[in-house]
């Protein structure tokens, strides 16, 4: 329906009052398209929330784009290497894959692997670094989608659905979180090459919500944020004026409108969007940092600099109150390893390995680790059955992602695949049931995070999803 | 008495009045329903509502008094009627989208006849700007886009053609039945017409995966999406809910889902229909087998050459879907089954696409003599070419796979059940009779007509109420889609039964209910109104229509307006879409499901991956970066500008006037007048005091003519050049007043060029391209370097642009014409987009260092047909907008651009001073306080544009920025 905001106390005055915020909770609630009167609100996720108390404030999303191998990475499978060279077994339930390679042989994991931390955490020779993290870890060896290629997959792990046009994750966050800094995007998307995600724009999208809760994709370069600084031609004190006068016209035009107060939202807007131009730019301004910080984050070493720098601004946007921080590694499907996924996995591995050890860590030293939720993975993972000899094709049935910090219990690892790594078997946890828990370890319930769309009152996870409950210790 | 019942409780009244017309509780097609359910307002049939006694004084039609009945049981009273400038600028935003020209607005204000409102809504919905204005709001509905919505999101070539046939159609004020009828099953109405067949893309514009290999769930999917469109769209139900449980709210049952779904169950996506008329493929046939005959020897032995690499595609290709799919798809068509027919299909189409990857240079490329044959092979067909008809473009049409149902099926814990066709139980109506056609089901008419059949309860108030929606704002439903209870009631019950009645007494005439409802009273109220207490308590959200509801400007008409304002809008009426950057009307704009415009996005058009039935309306500080700080608004705001001072001349108040006329379709105030001149003058000394710096770097802007270009007066050449380097403050020029250049256009030059990169770079002479190969067109003229591919100092020409099939296509054009460095050169290029055959570029080179050389000419053909010209990319002279290279090292002296193809005779060698139609024609003065009227230096450095060192044109900046605060304002984005 129309968002026909107009609030109508007894007077304006008392209005303002009333609502607690002033003028700003009048702005923002026209920002957000939330209503600030619950007797007005249609939405039940007005009601409020934190619905109970989870630890995370903040999520940062580590996406391996393309699909890392779960069964060379968390999740070893002696019997693969025993039966490599040879079909699958007739006891195994013949799933549908993306490159029809059910029948191809089986392909031996050439990793070496070691249980690391005290609590024995199983990590392949890819990720060394990854055992100083060990216990800080919840690997989920069993999670499921539904979407047997990149397109469905990103999608749904993203939005929940392998169609387009639901909201994504962080959208929902944003909103059923609001946001902590005005001054920046609640939900902001980092990628580490030029090549586009799966999908677009819209993997950040806020499908059917307000555009005020979609992603905002930081860029490389001095322009951080698209259209973030003026024209060229419009230096700070020309701009100024500009806005000034704007400001003067919007206020005539308000006289005699006031109780409309979408036109007060925009004349805020416009004061935000100019603040946004100083504050962001100082967001990424990684000058600021020291040697050893960056060092940390493996940003001395050429291979992993590029993802340790996207790492370490993933820090300093949840410290000025970004909500859902994600980052891509390998956009454009660099994880997809068809062919060659020794030389493939090896480099991408190493890419990240060091950075995200360093996030961990730096989070952990600063005290932002309870308080954010680490969330690592691929739309799916990779088939035992080899493909053209050397690579492995798309797994959504069976699949590892890690979690960690946001109050996670670490050094655990959840679930099961079967033998080969092909179908989760154990504590099964579909997308959705990530996302439900996700929710949770925000305080969320997500049962009550709803947004009302065409008459459907609608969830992030479809209605379909479980907190796991292992993951949230709640 | 009504009236009473209004106040103390609306929907008691709505029950009581509908309870009289239901069915009694009980047992229907078997299924109990609760007496709830029997009474649920949308399945009751439409009333024949008395019209109120209400509204003396003030109604001038029915819905009036409709609409004062329940003012007057609230006790408020309508809004004052709008002033003309309120009416005006209102009723061209909602039947064109596009605000009044000052004009329009004077012919409106000072129309003294009693009739001028009426006639003015005549005249609005005769014009073709309604159709394209009103073609969105159904393009929104139907999920309309032009791309498959997945990784791919490959374009949909022919999808345009829908819009246009649904802008056509509500340009001709088609009946809404057929409407309806067409786009559910043109072809089972025997219809021929491509134009109207095309309706069908209706169940065709959900989204497809290119490499989907789960065919069965592939196909399911599509179904689903198809049935849950079809449901909102023309039933208001939301029937999704339905797909896997009886929907928890409404008395929908599962079947009833899959009963409907059944009606739809045996189409397919046909990939080898026409966009042609009967006897256009007929004769296409008669012309193409006659080249077949000539050249069928010739074929076979090529593909002969190539057999086995397709035999090994396909089956490649078949051997990634599942067992029994591959099965289906060997069987011989007629053994298949219809379902196994549309998967066969779906393999077919993904075979398709691999055989057309095969490139026979590729596969061949081991076997050299192979590939020789091969090639002398080609060469032989091509003699052919002139037999060849030009192949007919594909039909985006839906079709049945065969006469014979595919059954429709409901899974459940028990096993399947097969489902027929049916309509919702709860209706207990009998279904419709099916008859089968020659080659279709006949299913989707049958349904087609059920759902336009005069009496039918739900497709009547559905439309009506969204005609409705699109004037005011919000629906007598505010939940278009969803007529079910969670969904909103009805706010004007009784109303919108007598408007759906009336649809049908109008011959389903759309157009005549736009008269309707605009010619009342309750569309003329002003939107200027404070609530009145009584409001505020009981109706805060104006749902009783005590005042027209204020609202923001969709995108469309944000970006529409701003382009017709500039004076920049291009007419456009149909064909294929374009480049948002282009600057015709949104409707035009390629939708592209991955990659939607920036403008059009940040401002709440929908992405066509599902049905939406009204637009958000948000304010965020990303629009409001968009639109303070983004080229495009900018650009607008500065044509504006440029248009309004080439008027007058010098800042005036009637210059101030008529930017508010022209913004805000009414004239400035004396004090707003006041206002907006003291601040253009402010803002003109603030720009004429920016730093200026135009001779650091010890490099000259300009170089004497004499140095480089002795004696060359003739050929028109100032006293100075441009003296551009790769390096320093003096790099490219960039032409910012660019007017809308075509794709056909001309280019001469007066230059130099003393060095050449030692790398692959090109020195660009001018250029309007980012250097980008796909996405948006552009165009670079320049010389080649040293590791060129081209061979060094070849005169060529980059192109990106649409070819043929509407794919973006980059193509370098290159002359073979060898240019010397260090002498003064007469360069010239004539491009001709691709029309019949094949479109050309002519290259013109002369060395002028001495008047006996020879003027060198070379003709090379392209691919390109149209959208090269993407106007609000930078025009640079000396470089591409992109990065630090590329860059031209030397003098120009003259440079004119044309827009129109330059004959021999016409050129600047000819004829160096007539006046022909050149867009730009610049010759160079160092004493000018810009290197060329309009444009500036720009310099790149690291790929940062910083800022200019001279700003020309201080009056025109200022006069920009007062333009630019008006497009930003309020007033302008909003109908308030």
């Amino acid at each position: 329906m129309p968002c026909e905001r107009y609030d109508f106390p007894y007077s304006r005055r008392q209005f303002l009052q009333r609502a607690g915020g002033g003028f700003g909770a009048v702005a923002l609630s026209a920002l957000t398209g939330e209503r600030l009167l619950a007797a007005e609100s249609a939405n039940p996720a007005a009601a409020k929330i934190p619905h109970h108390l989870g630890k995370a404030k903040n999520v940062i999303f580590l996406f391996m784009e393309g699909g890392p191998s779960h069964i060379d990475l968390f999740d070893p499978k002696p019997l693969l290497n025993k039966l490599a060279g040879q079909s699958l077994p007739d006891s195994f339930e013949r799933p549908v894959t993306a490159m029809g390679e059910v029948n191809s042989p089986l392909l031996a994991s050439k990793r070496t692997w070691k249980q690391h931390g005290e609590s024995g955490l199983w990590i392949s020779d890819w990720l060394p670094q990854h055992a100083h993290i060990a216990d800080d870890l919840c690997v989920i060896r069993s999670c499921i989608s539904d979407g047997i290629n990149h397109a469905g997959g990103v999608c749904q792990m993203n939005t929940g659905s392998v169609f387009g046009g639901r909201p994504s994750l962080g959208a929902w966050v944003s909103y059923g979180l609001g946001t902590l800094n005005q001054d920046m995007p609640g939900f902001v998307v980092i990628k580490d090459t030029d090549a586009m995600i799966v999908n677009g724009v819209r993997c950040w999208g806020a499908g059917f919500m307000p555009a005020s809760y979609q992603g905002v994709l930081l860029e490389n370069g001095d322009e951080p944020i698209a259209n973030l600084r003026p024209a060229k031609t419009s230096p700070e004190i020309r701009q100024a004026g500009k806005l000034n006068f704007l400001r003067q016209l919007n206020e005539q035009h308000v006289q005699g409108r006031e109780y409309n107060t979408e036109l007060e939202a925009r004349i805020r807007s416009y004061e935000l969007a100019y603040r946004m131009q100083s504050v962001a730019p100082e967001a990424v301004a990684l000058e600021q940092e020291s040697e050893s910080t960056k060092a940390l984050y493996g940003m001395e070493d050429k291979e992993s600099e590029v993802f340790g720098r996207n790492c370490l601004l993933a820090r300093r946007l949840v410290e000025r109150g970004v909500r859902f921080v994600q980052l891509y590694h390998g956009a454009g499907s660099k994880w997809d390893a068809h062919s060659g996924i020794e030389e493939n996995h090896a480099k991408l591995c190493h890419q990240v390995d060091q950075p995200i050890v360093g996030l961990i860590e730096d989070l952990k030293q600063r005290g932002l680790l309870d308080e954010t939720l680490v969330i690592w993975g691929g739309e799916f993972g990779r088939t035992p059955m080899s493909e053209k000899g050397t690579g492995r094709d798309h797994n959504p049935t069976g699949f590892t992602m890690y979690m960690a910090g946001g109050g996670v219990q670490g050094g655990q690892t959840i679930g099961e695949t079967d033998e080969l790594g092909l179908f989760a078997v154990s504590e099964k946890l579909h997308v959705h049931d990530i996302h439900a828990t996700i929710l949770a370890m925000l305080g969320l319930d997500h049962t009550k995070v709803v947004y009302m769309h065409k008459g459907r009152p609608e969830r992030v996870d479809l209605n379909e999803g479980h907190v796991s409950e292992k993951i949230a210790g709640v | 008495m009504l009236t009473v019942i209004y106040v103390r409780q609306f929907w008691t009244y709505v029950a009581v009045m509908w309870t009289t017309a239901s069915v009694c509780a009980g047992l229907i097609n078997g299924h109990d329903f609760s007496q709830e359910e029997q009474d649920w307002w949308a399945v009751q049939p439409l009333r024949d509502s008395l019209v109120p006694e209400a509204g003396a004084g003030w109604a001038r039609n029915e819905i009036d008094r409709f609409v004062a009945a329940r003012l007057e049981a609230a006790g408020l009273d309508p809004a004052a009627e709008a002033d003309r400038y309120e009416l005006v600028r209102r009723a061209y935003f909602d039947l064109h989208g596009l605000p009044p020209t000052p004009e329009q607005v004077n012919n409106f204000v000072q129309d003294d006849r009693p009739d001028a409102w009426e006639r003015l809504i005549d005249e609005l919905l005769s014009n073709r700007a309604y159709g394209e204005r009103w073609a969105q709001h159904w393009l929104d509905v139907v999920r309309y886009a032009e791309t498959d919505g997945y990784r791919a999101d490959a374009f949909r070539p022919g999808a345009y053609r829908y819009r246009d046939y649904v802008i056509d159609s509500l340009n001709a004020d088609k009946a809404y039945d057929r409407f309806v009828q067409e786009q559910l099953a043109a072809d089972e109405l025997g219809v021929v017409d491509p134009e109207i067949l095309i309706a069908t893309a209706f169940l065709r514009h959900g989204i497809y995966e290119h490499n989907q290999r789960n065919a069965r769930m592939h196909w399911g999917l599509i179904m689903d999406e198809m049935t849950r469109v079809t449901g909102e769209t023309l039933l208001g139900l939301g029937v999704g809910c339905a797909q896997c449980h009886d929907h928890k709210f409404d008395p929908i049952l599962q079947k009833d889902y899959y009963q409907l779904q059944a009606y739809l169950s045996t189409t397919f996506w046909p990939t080898d229909r026409k966009w042609a008329s009967e006897d256009e493929v007929r004769a296409y046939a008669a012309k193409n087998s006659e080249w077949e005959e000539a050249t069928a020897d010739i074929r076979r032995q090529m593909s002969a050459l190539l057999e086995s690499e397709i035999d090994n595609k396909i089956s490649y290709t078949v051997k990634q879907f599942p067992e029994d799919i591959q099965e289906m798809y060997w069987k011989p068509d007629r053994e298949r089954s219809p379902y196994e027919a549309q998967m066969a299909a779906l393999v077919q189409r993904q075979v398709d696409a691999e055989i057309h990857r095969v490139k026979p240079e590729r596969v061949l490329k081991e076997h050299v003599e192979q590939l020789a044959e091969y090639e002398k092979l080609k060469a032989q067909l091509e003699d052919f070419a002139f037999l060849k008809p030009s192949d007919l473009p594909t039909a985006l049409v839906v079709s049945d796979i065969r006469a014979t149902p595919v059954p429709t099926f409901i899974a459940s814990r028990k096993g399947q059940v097969e489902v027929q066709p049916g309509l919702l139980t709860l209706l207990g109506q009998s279904p419709p009779v099916v008859k089968p056609t020659a080659h279709t089901t006949g299913r989707r008419l049958a349904l087609a007509k059920w759902i336009t059949q005069p009496d039918n309860m739900l497709s009547t108030r559905v439309m009506v109420n969204r005609i409705w929606q699109h004037h005011f704002n919000r629906g007598i439903v505010a939940t278009p889609n969803d007529f079910g209870t969670l969904g909103k009631p009805p706010s004007h019950p009784a109303l919108l039964d007598w408007l759906a009645r009336r649809l049908v007494e109008e011959g389903w005439r759309m157009k005549a209910i736009h008269r309707l409802i605009m010619n009342s009273a309750t569309y003329r109220q002003t939107a200027r109104r404070a609530a009145p207490d009584v409001a505020s308590e009981s109706d805060p959200d104006n749902t009783m229509l005590w005042r027209y509801p204020p609202q923001r400007l969709s995108a469309e008409q944000i970006r529409d307006a701003m382009l017709l304002v500039s004076g920049q809008l291009k007419a456009k009426s149909g064909g294929p879409s374009t480049d948002g950057k282009t600057p015709v009307r949104s409707v035009y704009v390629k939708k592209l499901r991955n990659t939607p415009d920036p403008v059009l996005d940040a401002f709440d058009a929908p992405q066509g991956f599902d049905s939406v039935p009204e637009r958000q309306q948000t304010a965020t500080p990303t629009q409001s970066l968009l639109l303070s700080n983004n080229d495009w608004p900018v650009a607008r705001a500065k044509a504006m500008a440029v248009k309004l001072m080439s008027q007058e001349k010098q800042l005036t108040p009637e210059l101030i006037n008529a930017a508010y006329q022209l913004a805000f379709a009414r004239p400035a105030s004396e004090a707003e007048r006041l206002a907006a001149m003291a601040f253009v003058r402010s803002q003109a000394a603030v720009i004429e005091n920016l730093p200026v710096s135009k001779k650091d770097d010890g490099k000259a802007a300009y170089v004497s003519a004499d140095k480089h270009f002795p004696a060359l007066e003739h050929l028109g050449v100032n006293t100075d050049a441009l003296n551009l380097s790769r390096t320093g403050p003096f790099q490219q020029v960039d032409l910012q007043n660019a007017e809308w250049l075509s794709d056909e256009f001309s280019i001469q030059a007066v230059a130099r060029l003393e060095s050449i990169y030692p790398n692959a770079s090109v020195n660009t002479l001018v250029s309007r391209w980012s250097g980008s190969q796909s996405g948006t067109g552009g165009w670079a003229l320049g010389i080649t370097s040293t590791k060129s591919a081209y061979e060094p100092r070849n005169f060529i020409m980059q192109i990106v642009g649409e070819d043929v099939a509407g794919n973006i296509t980059y193509e370098v054009i290159d002359s073979n014409i060898e240019v010397p460095l260090n002498k003064p050169l007469y360069l010239a290029v004539v491009v001709k987009p691709i029309a019949g055959q094949k479109g050309t570029v002519t290259f013109y080179v002369r060395d002028l260092s001495s008047s006996s050389n020879p003027m060198v000419v070379s003709v090379v053909k392209h691919s390109i047909t149209r959208n090269v010209q993407v106007p609000t990319s930078r025009l640079l002279i000396g470089g591409r907008d992109q990065g630090l290279s590329h860059r031209w090292h030397g003098q120009i002296a003259r440079l004119s651009i044309s827009d129109a193809l330059l004959s021999p005779d016409q050129l600047i060698v000819s004829e160096p001073f007539r006046e022909p139609d050149y867009v730009f024609d610049y010759t160079f003065d160092a004493t000018a306080e810009a290197p060329v009227p309009g444009g500036a230096w720009h310099v790149v450095e690291k790929n940062r544009v910083v800022a200019d060192d001279v700003i020309p044109h201080h009056e025109i900046e200022a006069m920009t920025d007062f333009c630019h605060a008006l497009l930003m304002s309020n007033e302008f984005l909003y109908l308030h």
